[in-house]
């Protein structure tokens, strides 16, 4: 085997490794935002029943497996770039970020093993939802395998310091507004607010689907409303939609790269 | 690591799985399986996807006028024949799995 086909093969080898890593990391971000939606609906955190936590504390056990797999699977990739500077370094950091996370999970079990009370799974809620940006990585690195080229680090890191950032902060921002009281002014333009979050979240599928989720996202959107979803129920919505629209993105991105059409 | 073709059990995934192999012929619209399955409205567009690039789902629009419904069209969802086989396979062994992981608690490693 020539030294060019050598090198082409640990490159396609590093490449599958870092797609593992995405997937792990969308996986378990999306699988954090479950536990969130569990707590999100109507006086979720009210139910206390043992049902509830027992649902609660499942789901972030697994959590801090998918987690830990993530975490694996990125050191040994940073291992893979001992050759690499900065490549190592961003496996490290990468690692270092969904350790990080991981923690925050295990806090979750153990609010729900030894308090039970609601401030303290509140708490626990919110360090999860850090998650957008260890989501934002991983679509990060989905984006810059998008068509098969070769990845450069800067890529990674304007992708993850561009839009993407600002599409996870606007919708923490949105949820988080879904928490206070609404005044009349925000009430007013709820209606457009969702409109516009669906549209984001369409924006983020690949070129050719856009329309696609486009028409799909409004057309639910019409739906709720249509049954008498009031505007924050609406944003809710839009807000739910827009949260995963990277994950939808990162199935998409999958089947292209075995070979299939959307 | 789930293979590529089989995606990862989370229960959110099987409960979509479940309803839809309530009658794995019917076709449902991605709010219809959130009403039915339990879930929150805009939360299965990521389970669709995986499911249907994996070959486990198949889709197509409504074939209807939205002008003359008065509403938009419909996403449809249902099974392919060998997704509903694999489906109902993956969620026997997710449910012999999580017996397994049950009997282990409480006081398993690493938390």
């Amino acid at each position: 085997m020539t030294s060019d086909a050598i090198a082409a093969r640990i490159s396609k080898e590093l490449a599958r490794e870092r797609m593992r890593i995405a997937e792990a990391v969308v996986d378990a971000s999306a699988h954090a935002l479950n536990i969130v939606d569990e707590f999100d609906r109507p006086n979720a955190l009210a139910v206390d029943t043992d049902a509830g936590y027992e649902r609660a504390r499942s789901r972030a056990f697994e959590l801090v497996q998918i987690l830990g797999t993530a975490h694996g699977q990125a050191l040994a990739l940073s291992r893979d770039y001992a050759q690499d500077r900065t490549h190592r370094q961003m496996a490290l950091a990468l690692a270092h970020k969904v350790a990080h996370v991981r923690g925050q999970a295990k806090s979750l079990v153990q609010a729900v093993d030894n308090e039970r009370t609601q401030q303290q799974m509140a708490r626990a809620l919110q360090a999860l939802r850090i998650t957008g940006s260890a989501r934002a990585l991983a679509v990060a690195e989905t984006l810059a395998f998008d068509g098969g080229h070769p990845v450069s680090p800067q890529l990674i890191v304007a992708a993850v310091q561009s839009n993407l950032v600002e599409v996870v902060a606007r919708t923490q921002r949105v949820a988080a507004g879904l928490d206070s009281p609404l005044d009349s002014s925000s009430t007013a333009t709820a209606g457009r607010t969702a409109v516009r979050l669906v549209a984001v979240a369409a924006e983020m599928a690949p070129a050719d689907l856009r329309a696609r989720y486009s028409e799909e996202y409004s057309g639910e959107l019409w739906e709720i409303a249509e049954v008498g979803a009031s505007h924050r129920e609406q944003l809710a919505y839009a807000s739910r939609v827009l949260i995963r629209a990277a994950s939808v993105r990162a199935a998409l991105w999958r089947r292209r790269l075995a070979g299939g059409e959307p | 690591m789930p293979s590529p073709s089989s995606p990862r059990m989370t229960l959110p995934t099987q409960l979509v799985l479940r309803t839809l192999l309530a009658e794995p012929t019917r076709e449902m619209y991605g709010l219809q399986i959130c009403a039915e399955a339990g879930l929150p409205s805009g939360t299965i567009h990521p389970i669709l996807a995986r499911l249907e690039s994996i070959g486990w789902l198949e889709s197509r629009w409504e074939d209807v006028s939205p002008h003359e419904q008065g509403r938009p069209r419909r996403r449809y969802y249902a099974l392919t024949s060998d997704g509903a086989e694999l489906a109902r396979a993956a969620l026997e062994r997710a449910r012999a799995s999580a017996v397994n992981v049950s009997m282990l608690r409480p006081g398993m490693a690493g938390i």
